[in-house]
């Protein structure tokens, strides 16, 4: 388990990282989220131990073991700033970074052949590491964090470089290392990914948390009953002015309509009347994408703090002037 | 799942063989060692060919004169008395069958009646101070031979004119020797030549592998910054742990430049010495006596340099906009103040830059090699070099840490004097 507490970084007179607490729980897949400057690098950095949290705590329970960081033993890390050593094989990189972490021989063929095989590398081993696409040279690094099965996998941006087919590659790969029992934390800005994946998740703006807990959770509660209907023709007008006297209605073209469903309406009471106006050929209901989610909060989370800000500036001036 | 663990030394030992391995190519260095064999085959051949005298040249003169040395170069030079040199000499230019044309200017021996030439074939009337001239069309390493053989026939000429016997010609021919005895006691005399010339034939070495060191530290360790490795490397180990491999990587690859370059001089020799000119070997010129502890001054050396080296490194980002690479000249400073203090070994400053450590890996073996020394000096010296490798690795890495933490900054002297006192 890790657990962090009030953490807070500050570089000079910015603040990274603002008082952060979460937890992590063992075999599950955890998603930092938060836009450019949040804070994740910076929580990335203390959580693998390259820098010391101002404030606050980090406890990583290991066994009978505790530790403030993820130590290098438990660690799997692919950093967002990544390459390896272009003159060397694919090989011969694997083979450094697993000898490092003491894996033998045998154990390094076997998971090497594994893996590069998973993401249909395994003919390439012997290619100098430059004369792959940097998407499969992403591909080698992320073997490279992983082949020495450690407990705890820390990704920072994962996705970032790579194209849809081999984002979905990744995200079989992340699916596995949590199969074989691996811990995965990912920083990443690609939410569809994430939303196939994350147990949980901790948005971050402005180093602060904005959004923390389980990603089903979330999208449930931010699921807003909004249907969207699309006629065969134009819809008819005397029988639309009835349907918004009832329902908020936004009308998107001429065959196509967005309902929001107040607190006791029902989708069944809504149907006859939706009939009335017309053909329907598709109706879906307008959930809210993580996407969605991560961008209202986000922005939500900035109109706050630049009112708190005003309102505490105007505090002040009062107080000056009394 | 297992969960695999590696070894402080084990990760040290891995990187240090990765850094080897990546400098080391065998097939290159196998390359390079015939190059330089062939370079130098060629070098002695062109010498050789180009100091090998032709047939015969002929000499045109205004007196007669003959070079009666026994010296077989002698043979193959012809002097033949002309009429009109003048014409000669016009004439060179356009292969008139002579190579050379040799003028005594205003000789006359009427004017110097006890200067004589007892000589019965150069004409009597070669003055004993005269200063011939020698004229030839182009420049060839002959002539350099002529005018040897020229100046040794004119200086016996001398002698025979001054009638000296021939005691008096040995003892002006024989150059004085002053001998120089100085009352320090400490001071080996001058038979221990060999130490000093194995001392700087070590030092040499030395500077050909630091600076070898040097070159490839300072790659590796921007290389890897640029192709953004560190990140991950420095979540599999410590900065310590990393600098330390590498470090051992590179002090291993110094080691076998030192070793190789050795073997090929050596090797280099013994070829030329008994295979092309068929002469006994002769190593005298090494005093081995002096070696291991040469060799031992030289791996302190290096190590210094290195950690030294490591920290320059480990502060620069970018080698093309960093103000720091100057700092990799810093090592030779103590090689120059050698050479300046060569000639008082037991000066005061001598005395302390032996045993301070960034100066101490080459005053001291040249110190060892010019004064019989008490063996706690030198020990005493490569301990405290020991302790200065082991602090500057310590810095080293520090520096390395702080510039991974400064996004993309990098540290200045001052945050690398910071380092220096403070993890």
């Amino acid at each position: 388990m890790l657990q962090v507490n009030s953490l807070e970084k500050h570089y000079q007179s910015v603040t990274a990282v603002n008082g952060l607490t979460f937890e992590v729980h063992p075999g599950e897949i955890f998603a930092l989220l938060g836009p450019n400057g949040a804070g994740k690098s910076s929580l990335v950095k203390m959580l693998v131990g390259f820098t010391q949290a101002d404030r606050g705590s980090i406890t990583l329970t290991d066994g009978d073991e505790t530790h403030d960081y993820i130590p290098s033993h438990l660690l799997g890390y692919l950093p967002e700033d990544r390459g390896l050593y272009p003159e060397k094989t694919v090989k011969q990189n694997l083979a450094f970074f697993a000898t490092l972490h003491g894996v033998s021989k045998t154990d390094f063929e076997a998971r090497c052949l594994h893996w590069l095989e998973k993401f249909s590398l395994r003919d390439r081993i012997d290619e100098p590491l430059k004369a792959l696409s940097k998407g499969n040279q992403q591909k080698v690094q992320l073997i490279s964090a992983i082949l020495h099965q450690p407990k705890w996998v820390l990704l920072d941006e994962p996705f970032s470089g790579l194209d849809p087919i081999n984002q979905e590659l990744v995200v079989t790969f992340l699916a596995e290392l949590k199969q074989q029992g691996m811990t995965v934390i990912l920083s990443a800005h690609q939410m569809a990914m994430v939303e196939k994946l994350a147990d949980r998740v901790l948005l971050l703006n402005q180093g602060t948390a904005v959004i923390y807990g389980e990603l089903e959770e979330i999208l449930l509660a931010k699921q807003a009953a909004v249907i969207h209907v699309r006629y065969a023709d134009q819809v008819d007008i005397t029988s639309l002015d009835e349907l918004k006297n009832n329902y908020a209605v936004e009308t998107m073209k001429s065959n196509q309509l967005l309902i929001t469903l107040q607190n006791n309406q029902t989708l069944n009471g809504l149907m006859p009347l939706l009939a009335s106006l017309g053909e329907v050929v598709e109706l879906k209901n307008q959930a809210q994408s993580l996407h969605t989610i991560y961008l209202n909060a986000v922005a939500a989370h900035n109109t706050e703090r630049s009112s708190s800000e005003g309102s505490s500036a105007e505090i002040s001036q009062q107080g000056e002037i009394s | 799942m297992s969960h695999n663990t590696s070894s402080n030394f084990e990760q040290v030992w891995t990187v240090a063989k990765w850094e080897f391995l990546h400098f080391f190519k065998l097939k290159q260095e196998i390359i390079g060692k015939l190059i330089m064999l062939a370079v130098g085959l060629t070098i002695y051949f062109i010498a050789t060919q180009t100091q090998k005298l032709d047939d015969v040249y002929h000499i045109a003169t205004d007196q007669e004169f003959v070079i009666e040395s026994v010296s077989a170069d002698a043979n193959v030079f012809k002097f033949n008395k002309v009429e009109n040199v003048a014409e000669i000499i016009d004439g060179l230019a356009d292969d008139n069958g002579f190579d050379a044309v040799l003028v005594f200017n205003g000789l006359n021996s009427s004017n110097i009646p006890n200067a004589q030439a007892t000589d019965k074939k150069n004409e009597k009337a070669i003055k004993a101070n005269s200063s011939p001239t020698l004229i030839t069309a182009e420049k060839f390493t002959w002539q350099n031979q002529l005018v040897s053989l020229i100046s040794s026939e004119l200086n016996i000429i001398r002698f025979n004119q001054l009638d000296l016997t021939a005691e008096q010609q040995v003892a002006l021919s024989t150059p004085i020797h002053i001998e120089h005895k100085i009352l320090d006691d400490l001071l080996k005399n001058d038979a221990d030549y060999n130490q000093t010339i194995t001392a700087f034939g070590v030092l040499f070495l030395l500077i050909v592998a630091v600076f070898s060191v040097f070159g490839q530290l300072f790659v590796s360790i921007t290389g890897e910054k640029q192709n953004r490795v560190t990140e991950q490397l420095m979540a599999t180990m410590t900065p310590q742990t990393w600098i330390d491999g590498k470090l051992l990587g590179q002090i291993l690859f110094a080691l076998k430049t030192i070793v190789t370059t050795l073997i090929s001089i050596v090797l280099s020799f013994l070829f030329f010495s008994v295979i092309i000119k068929q002469q006994p070997v002769d190593l005298t010129i090494i005093n081995w006596a002096l070696l291991p502890w040469l060799f031992a001054f030289a791996i302190a050396g290096l190590a210094i340099c290195a950690a030294f080296m490591a920290a320059v490194a480990s502060a620069i980002d970018d080698p093309n906009h960093s103000g720091k690479s100057g700092l990799m000249m810093l090592p030779l400073v103590p090689v120059i103040i050698t050479f300046l203090l060569i000639d008082s070994p037991n000066g005061v400053l001598t005395i302390l830059l032996s045993y301070l450590p960034i100066t101490a890996f080459a005053v001291m073996p040249v110190r060892m090699s010019l004064v019989d020394l008490p063996v706690w000096q030198p020990i005493l010296s490569l301990a405290l070099s020991g302790l200065c490798f082991y602090y500057f690795r310590i810095v080293a890495a520090r520096v390395f840490k702080m510039g991974m933490n400064m996004y993309g900054k990098e540290p200045s002297i001052k945050d690398m004097f910071k380092a220096m006192f403070k993890g």
